[in-house]
């Protein structure tokens, strides 16, 4: 059987009162890239520290490779860690920072030097190596950090919001490059980043986090398309969001009331809630209803935004005053004009519905 | 237009030479003092006449090396900024990396308790060693000179070694932990190097500042155990000669010769300007 590559179980840190980390539960695959992703303050870079040693663990386990490493300090754990600033050593040259972990590791000069030569073909940075990080650009500063990380064989490779400090032409660049890296070395990988794009970008799976708690983890597609709360729906792309109830029928096709009083078609789902949430993507959403869209919600169109490719038709919902934005190809006929009253239509299908816990 | 256009170039030329002027008379004022006293250091006459000397002999140097007072006042600098310097290196980078990777109520004053002796009077330092040491039963003059010139030099080491900790990030620190170092090695290898210059321009600053300390010394020295400065400003006092400009030639050199040295090992432009991220 092959061993999990890193298992958080039950992981809590408090700051004072604060529970930074909140019983978060975790379990990646040997050689799985997961982004662990959430907003800002939700207890992800307190959870990266918690696994890289440098905050100390409360309560729960941390395994890397079936090993617990809750009691080793932090240099003997054997995970190389990519800062955001990517601490770069400033008074050591590429070829330096890349041998240090090697050279803690008192390898012998020849080993050091293949290893040295082989992270950096990895990363493109070959003939860099006499150079001080800081003739470097702030890609290349990233990659070396990289190799850097790479260079000790970590069993686990942990990424601070690796692309956080690069302009955003460059960002998505590197991002293809790093995620083709890291399918290469086909280490464990948790990548920690506030940006969704970055998440879906480069990880095999996503792990949405909240308030120190691990709240739905998934492919980036299970994630989108069922999201398991209204946070997670919100935090991945947009949605249209309704609390609401199911009326008492007997149907096998529920009738679910929202609060604001729209009555949406929609599967039921196998549990047994009182309260209900039902989310709708806003490319689920149709101006103009084609057949099969049994739902209907009243709006009225305020703006149309010409964006190229798209138009984002934005519409204030009749019920409760809130507003969405539409995309609509921009070829399709002129469909709407802002002040024009429309009937959203949605198919029951596109309504996903979610247990309210 | 062009009348203007001249008068504009004139103007900018007149400023710029006004500039030019200001820094020639300014290094001119630094300099020739020192030049004059360098000059009548050598000066062969009896008194001290009218400049510039017409004949030169080493007859001021040779006075100096046969006074004890001045050779024992020389020795005991030279043990006294060393031991001080060593001292308040050591005790001030210590404080500063302290200060600068660790937060914790009171720091704050903590860093300012560091560097008060900047500017509490030196003389008000020097009596209040003075009470101090004999309180704490310190009778022994050089003790308590030390004692005094560590708590005078403290706040330009702290201060170098804090500037220069600057913009240091704690990341760097954790990135070589990460990478298999123990914390120990870790300021060995990476926070260590990144102080250096700054720790070195403190002890730099730290000799010069105890080597030609006076108002601190006075209180502290006694009969026996006199610094050269002090010595010096008794001698002027006793019998005013030329050996007093032989001493201060002696005392000049000494601070260039530790310039240059400090230039040859640590190149001056790392020391005193340059950041430590360029090149």
């Amino acid at each position: 059987m092959n061993l999990p590559g890193l298992e958080l179980r039950d992981v809590v840190k408090h700051f004072g009162s604060h529970r930074a980390v909140d019983g978060a539960s975790l379990c990646a695959a040997s050689g799985e890239i997961i982004a662990l992703l959430g907003p800002s303050g939700c207890g992800k870079t307190t959870t990266l520290r918690l696994i890289a040693g440098f905050e100390r663990l409360e309560s729960g386990h941390i395994e890397v490779a079936g090993a617990d490493i809750v009691g080793l300090p932090p240099f003997r754990r054997d995970i190389g860690l990519v800062f955001q600033d990517y601490a770069l050593f400033p008074h050591m040259s590429v070829a330096r920072n890349v041998e240090y972990g090697m050279r803690q590791r008192r390898l012998p000069q020849a080993e050091r030097d293949r290893r040295r030569a082989e992270v950096l073909r990895l990363v493109r940075l070959e003939g860099m190596e006499d150079k001080r990080p800081a003739a470097l650009s702030g890609g290349e500063q990233q990659r070396v950090a990289l190799a850097r990380a790479l260079a000790i064989a970590p069993k686990l490779l942990l990424l601070d919001e690796p692309l956080s400090n690069l302009d955003a032409k460059l960002r998505e660049a590197l991002r293809v490059e790093l995620r083709e890296i890291l399918r290469s070395v086909e280490t464990t990988t948790l990548l920690v980043t506030h940006d969704q794009a970055e998440a879906i970008g480069i990880a095999d799976r996503v792990a949405v986090m909240n308030r120190g708690r691990i709240v739905q983890i998934g492919t980036a597609r299970e994630v989108y398309e069922e999201p398991n709360s209204r946070f997670v729906a919100e935090f991945i792309g947009q949605s249209l969001w309704f609390d609401g109830r199911f009326a008492a029928t007997g149907n096998a096709c529920g009738r679910f009331l929202s609060d604001d009083g729209i009555v949406f078609a929609a599967e039921r789902p196998m549990t047994t809630a009182m309260r209900y949430g039902l989310c709708i993507r806003p490319e689920h959403i149709h101006l103009r209803a084609r057949a099969g869209d049994s739902n209907r919600i009243a709006a009225t169109v305020e703006r149309v935004e010409f964006l190229g490719a798209d138009l984002i038709v934005r519409c204030r919902l009749t019920a409760n005053g809130r507003t969405i934005a539409i995309p609509v190809r921009s070829d399709e006929p002129e469909l709407a004009g802002p002040g024009d009253h429309v009937e959203l239509g949605v198919a029951p299908v596109r309504c996903r519905v979610v247990a309210d816990t | 237009m062009r009348w203007q256009r001249r008068w504009q170039a004139f103007g900018d030329g007149a400023a710029g030479a006004l500039v030019l002027l200001l820094i020639i008379v300014t290094v001119l004022f630094l300099v020739l003092p020192i030049g004059v006293s360098f000059i009548l250091s050598f000066d062969d006459r009896e008194f001290i006449g009218a400049f510039p000397p017409e004949k030169f002999s080493l007859r001021w140097y040779h006075s100096f090396w046969q006074n004890p007072g001045y050779l024992d006042g020389l020795v005991v600098s030279i043990e006294l900024a060393v031991l001080a310097t060593a001292i308040s290196t050591v005790a001030g980078a210590a404080a500063a990396f302290v200060l600068a990777e660790t937060r914790w109520r009171g720091r704050g004053s903590v860093e300012m308790l560091f560097l008060s002796p900047k500017f509490v009077p030196t003389v008000v330092i020097g009596f209040s060693m003075l009470g101090f040491a004999s309180a704490a039963h310190v009778f022994d003059a050089f003790t308590r000179l030390a004692m005094g010139h560590v708590v005078i030099t403290i706040p330009f080491t702290v201060r170098a070694t804090l500037a220069s900790l600057v913009g240091n990030r704690r990341s760097l620190g954790e990135a070589a932990i990460s990478l298999g170092a123990t914390p120990w090695r870790a300021f060995l290898d990476i926070d260590l190097p990144l102080a250096r210059t700054g720790i070195i321009a403190g002890a730099l600053m730290a000799f010069v500042l105890s080597f030609d300390e006076v108002a601190v010394s006075i209180f502290l020295t006694d009969a026996y155990t006199q610094t050269l400065p002090i010595a010096l400003v008794a001698e002027m006092r006793a019998n005013l000669n030329l050996t007093v400009a032989a001493v201060s030639t002696v005392f000049t050199t000494i601070a260039v010769v530790i310039v240059v040295l400090l230039d040859r090992t640590a190149g001056l432009d790392n020391v005193i300007g340059k950041g430590m991220y360029r090149g």
